[in-house]
């Protein structure tokens, strides 16, 4: 199972999330599960550092990402942020076997 | 900028590890005289583990259960009982 927690502040902004676990949907090189969730979670820092220039820290090894944006959060990087929660709500709601998204406010 | 790794939340293959691979030395049981050879005294006729052969005739049995011939003798495997078997050794006669 692939947990993941969103980390909002008070004003329901995202400023960071962490990944871990294996989805043990299929043996590696065929888990289509496990490529979803590391497709939505690494183009959203791709997105943030790229394409808004935001300062990101993240550390990723084998079944593990954690990542907090080290800026005041905004309307621009809510909006990759939030785009990446859909579709991992989405992956959460169709697998919730191999997947499970939590929320947590700081 | 990082590289997307497709499977970073994918079981990696071959990373379990196996909690078997031990045994013990082989303890070289099971018999070294067999029925009509010739034994001298105190030569070892079975190396076993509890009296799966009893003693018979002309045998000791050791604290390791293993039997042992007494005297100087043929080796005879006989049935003890309805299911059990014992060992004994009987002397040869030494023609005059």
């Amino acid at each position: 199972m692939i947990r993941i927690d969103m980390e909002k502040n008070l004003n329901g902004f995202i400023v960071g999330y962490t990944v871990n676990g294996h989805a043990g949907f299929a043996p590696e090189g065929q888990d289509i599960i496990c490529s979803a969730v590391s497709t939505l979670t690494m183009v959203a820092i791709n997105g943030l550092e790229e394409h808004l220039h935001r300062e990101v820290s993240y550390e990723i090894s084998d079944g593990h990402m954690q990542v907090e944006l080290k800026q005041t959060p905004d309307d621009l990087s809510q909006a990759i942020l939030a785009t990446m929660e859909i579709g991992l709500k989405d992956l959460a709601e169709q697998y919730p076997k191999r997947v499970r998204i939590q929320e947590h406010r700081r | 900028m990082i590289k997307i790794q497709l499977q970073l939340f994918a079981h990696k293959k071959g990373t379990g590890s196996s909690h078997n691979g031990r045994d013990s030395n082989a303890q070289r049981l099971g018999t070294k005289a067999h029925n009509g050879q010739l034994v001298t005294a105190g030569s070892i006729i079975v190396r076993q583990r509890g009296t799966r052969f009893h003693v018979g005739n002309n045998v000791g049995i050791g604290s390791d259960y293993t039997i042992y011939a007494t005297v100087e003798g043929k080796v005879a495997f006989e049935r003890l009982g309805r299911d059990k078997r014992q060992i004994s050794v009987y002397p040869v006669e030494v023609e005059a």
